[in-house]
């Protein structure tokens, strides 16, 4: 996989069909696989791929919009790539898409903190992740330290591309039982959970930044006038900070699980996110990223809207 | 010393300087009745209390002792509240801060004072400084300029300055306007017709970059050195005192180490003003 | 030198507690102890560092009530008195760096003065430096006292300490403790030697002056082409210290917060007419690098950065500064 992406690139970089690769290369800490730009056919041998590569890579397109890239796509990356087309941020005509099947990412940080020794090498085998450590082998299941967007996920299969890599992938699929097992708790519990788990962000904004869809150039959180959200770490302004991203990506996420998967203090977003997914897919029938021509979900007004609730 | 800690200051009065109202002035006095002593070209963190801080350059000399005088352009959080602020309310302040423009340097010098828009505030501090001590200054040459007539700050000083005979006043409007018998034409142009002499003088400059970047070539032409030009920087500022971080050029602070900085200097440094 | 074996400490815990809080080493943060078992983390890095506690996240600075036109005031000073048991050498290193924006030059910032006058550091020597430190690029190591007020090592069950400021050997000499035996001396120095030597050390000779011509290099499209410009890096970094100050208004009352900030998000020199003297991520990368690497040596004869590897682990797009260090050295300078 990673010799036929390298041909790719290198193909592409040559004939001049492109300026710049965007991929993964291993990264220097363990179970890192990295953003890579690849500008040169010298830098093509640095890409890899592998289940580590957590980074949507469609946060990088806005920024390169002056020129002929290449990206490596996997289904939730082209996914990204049709919202950032509908509202206008990236043309298609100039994206050239290696699609990758994909099978899921690992959630990295987690699983090495949760290592806690020196991790000295790291591969997979039979669906399992062996981990070498100063001091022993250890073995994990892939499936247990899968991102929770990866594990029930439907598109994990490039929806466009012009080259495929591998063979395609049969989709995961399974909905949203994760959301549906925090619905079930009562409400005092679900509260507490969320206190928890934002009383936990120390306002680096890494979820923001990685989010292919956060490219807003003044974000809301930054605003002083009005003031959406104070300075500080009361409580208050952490959650409304979370609550109020996770609206605005409401019809607009794709479920990639970057923002969780990035997050140096491990605060967990998906659940947030993946509720709204789950509520616009069950209420108006509405999946995120599958049609490029279609209006964002906020851009569109319907007289068979079931929102009785703006009435 | 708690440097963060303002001292506070009532609005004695305020004054729309601009006919769109977007620019207006504030007489501040201490309400402990200790006035701050400070040099032309020195700046002062303005508190608006509820709402935040932010760094105005002292428009009024040393000399003064009615008051602080800050003209205040409406653009944001604090300068927003600002302008709606009347007389009597309580303001903090934090200064005086930076280095201020080298008046004893200028000393027995000819002095050049090129000023666009309303970036003439310090302006008007240091013209007023050099006019009070008038006998330790050469020729004193101000030219200043804005978009329209009614743009121009201080008309009240414009005036008495053109009524006196030792400043040389030239002022320019970027288009003719009815009953404007000045000069017409942008700072840069109106530089090179007046064409001050470089010899045993100063050139100071305060503009919008625009202005700066068209008349900083015209010195250059008329023989100014590079250490012989000064202009004072703006930058985004927070704590005033060269701790926050955020204002540096290079290895300098514009809050601490400017904002006066000279171009001899400036070139050495990143182009990050 | 003294000696105190690991199952006793509450011998030292007492006396510690008398200054006031002992903060020790948990996995995400420095955390008081309540009891001198706590004294015994292995933990080799803290997540957060102890800048923390000496410049919190956020802290007020002022509180004011308003009424009608009228304004008072009142100074917020946030102490903090006490031990910080553990801190490894980078880390007091770090704060030594921290001092020197701090508490040198015109203004002291005496909300800072306040918890550094306060907290004593106990150091303890690193025994085991991971795969992302490299200190010893910065001509100190694992085993270098010099930053704190008492240093000690754990030499198998046993911890040998020794006060080095006068704070630290008035706290030493009240301990009733035994001096430390010589076979466990030289078990330290072998100890001193082998983990030192353990540690990679980078060759960034001339880094400075180099930098110093490569202020229009291309290598800052490149260094910054994967950055994402969040803050993680420089927040969880022992030496950076950019603030902001903000107002946080309630209906007739408020207060002035000061927060951390950090020089890789666009606002943090964006200016009221929109103007941003920096306004692309590279020109962010080359001003923090530079900090480090160029203006904190020009201006304090010292690097600000010391080699904890923190920003390589908690970057979520894994930008090393090593790798950046080495390209910044092989990368030509053209004429």
């Amino acid at each position: 996989m990673v010799k036929k992406i390298r041909e790719i690139a290198r193909k592409l970089l040559e004939e001049g069909k492109v300026d710049v690769v965007l991929g993964y290369e291993k990264g220097t800490e363990p179970l890192s696989e990295r953003p890579f730009v690849a500008r040169t056919v010298e830098e093509v041998e640095r890409l890899t791929y592998s289940p580590f590569a957590i980074q949507n890579l469609a946060t990088y397109l806005p920024r390169f919009n002056n020129n002929k890239v290449a990206i490596l796509a996997r289904g939730c990356t082209t996914r990204a790539i049709n919202v950032l087309i509908s509202e206008g941020q990236i043309e298609r005509d100039k994206i050239y898409v290696i699609g990758i099947p994909c099978n899921g990412v690992i959630k990295t940080r987690e699983l090495r903190e949760s290592i806690g020794e020196e991790i000295e090498d790291v591969s997979i085998q039979n669906g399992e992740i062996v981990i070498k450590t100063t001091t022993e082998e250890k073995k994990v299941k892939f499936e247990d330290w899968l991102n929770i967007s990866c594990k029930y996920c439907e598109y994990p299969n490039p929806l466009f591309y012009d080259v495929l890599v591998g063979e395609e992938v049969k989709p995961r699929g399974g909905g949203y039982p994760d959301v549906e097992d925090y619905e079930k708790l009562d409400e005092d519990k679900r509260w507490e959970i969320f206190e928890a788990e934002m009383s936990k962000c120390v306002r680096c904004y890494a979820c923001r930044q990685s989010c292919p869809m956060c490219y807003c150039e003044h974000c809301f959180v930054d605003s002083t006038e009005p003031r959406w959200v104070e300075p500080g770490f009361d409580k208050t302004d952490l959650e409304s900070w979370h609550l109020i991203r996770v609206l605005h990506m409401a019809g607009r996420c794709v479920d990639c699980g970057t923002c969780e998967l990035v997050c140096p203090e491990g605060v967990k977003l998906l659940f947030l996110t993946r509720k709204v997914a789950r509520d616009l897919k069950r209420d108006f029938d509405y999946v995120s990223g599958l049609n490029p021509e279609k209006p964002p979900f906020f851009g569109e007004f319907r007289y068979d809207d079931k929102g009785d609730f703006i009435l | 010393m708690n440097p963060y800690a303002p001292e506070l200051y009532r609005i004695k009065k305020t004054v729309f300087e601009s006919d769109d109202f977007t620019l207006k002035s504030f007489l501040l006095e201490p309400i402990d009745g200790n006035m701050m002593d400070f040099i032309p070209g020195q700046f002062c963190e303005i508190s608006v209390f509820g709402k935040g801080e932010a760094p105005f350059g002292i428009a009024s000399a040393p000399h003064e002792k009615e008051g602080l005088l800050f003209t205040v352009n409406r653009v944001g959080l604090v300068t927003g509240a600002l302008h709606e602020m009347e007389e009597g309310h309580i303001v903090g302040i934090r200064g005086p801060l930076g280095n201020g423009y080298p008046v004893d340097e200028f000393k027995g010098k000819n002095v050049v004072i090129i000023g666009g828009g309303f970036a003439f505030t310090t302006l008007r501090s240091l013209t007023l400084y050099l006019l009070e001590n008038r006998k330790d200054y050469g020729k004193i040459t101000v030219i200043y300029g804005a978009r329209r007539p009614g743009l121009l700050l201080y008309k009240e000083d414009l005036a008495n300055w053109e009524k006196r005979g030792d400043i040389e006043l030239h002022l320019t409007v970027d288009t003719e306007f009815p009953e404007w018998d000045k000069h017409v034409g942008f700072v840069p142009q109106v530089l090179e017709k007046v064409a001050p002499s470089p010899e045993n003088a100063y050139a100071v400059v305060c503009g919008p970059p625009v202005m700066i970047k068209f008349t900083l070539p015209v010195l250059a032409k008329l023989g100014f050195e590079k250490d012989k030009v000064y202009t004072s920087l703006e930058r985004r500022m927070k704590c005033g005192i060269g701790k926050c971080g955020r204002c540096n050029i290079g290895p300098y602070y514009v809050c601490k180490d400017g904002p006066v900085f000279s171009l001899a200097q400036l070139e050495k440094l990143p182009k990050e003003y | 030198m003294k000696r105190v074996p690991l199952s006793e400490l509450e011998r030292i815990y007492e006396a510690l507690k008398s200054y006031g809080s002992v903060w020790v080493r948990k996995k995400n943060a420095y955390e008081t102890a309540e009891t001198p078992e706590e004294l015994l983390s292995t933990v080799s890095k803290v997540k957060k560092p102890a800048k923390f506690i000496f410049l919190p996240e956020e802290e007020p600075l002022l509180a004011f009530v308003q009424d009608g036109k009228n304004v008072t005031f009142q100074e917020v000073i946030r102490e903090a008195k006490g031990v910080i048991f553990g801190i490894p050498p980078c880390e007091a290193k770090a704060i030594s760096l921290l001092d020197l924006n701090f508490l040198q030059g015109e203004g002291e910032d005496i909300y800072y003065k306040k918890r550094r006058e306060n907290v004593l550091l106990f150091g303890l020597a690193c025994l085991a430096p991971d795969s992302r430190c490299f200190c010893t690029t910065f001509g100190y190591g694992p085993f270098t006292e010099s930053f704190t007020d008492i240093f000690g090592v754990v030499v198998d069950d046993v911890l040998l300490f020794e006060g080095i400021t006068e704070k630290g050997k008035d706290l030493v000499k009240n301990l009733d403790v035994e001096d430390a035996k010589g076979e466990e001396l030289k078990k330290l120095e072998a100890m001193k030697k082998e983990i030192t030597e353990r540690v990679k050390k980078l060759d960034i000779q001339g880094i400075q002056e180099k930098l110093a011509r490569m202020m229009d290099s291309e290598i800052w499209d490149k260094i910054s082409s994967s950055c994402l410009g969040c803050g993680a890096c420089t927040y969880y970094c022992p030496t950076c210290y950019c603030f902001d100050i903000q107002d946080v208004e309630r209906p007739n009352w408020g207060y002035r917060l000061r927060t951390w900030d950090s020089c890789m998000f666009t606002l943090y020199t964006l200016e009221g007419s929109g103007h941003n003297p920096r306004p692309e991520l590279k020109y962010r990368w080359r001003n923090r690098l530079m900090h480090k690497f160029n203006y904190y040596p020009v201006l304090y004869q010292e690097f600000g950065c010391v080699g904890c590897g923190r920003c390589i682990e908690v970057c979520p797009v894994n930008i090393d500064i090593r790798e950046i260090l080495m390209e910044v050295k092989n990368e030509p300078i053209r004429a």
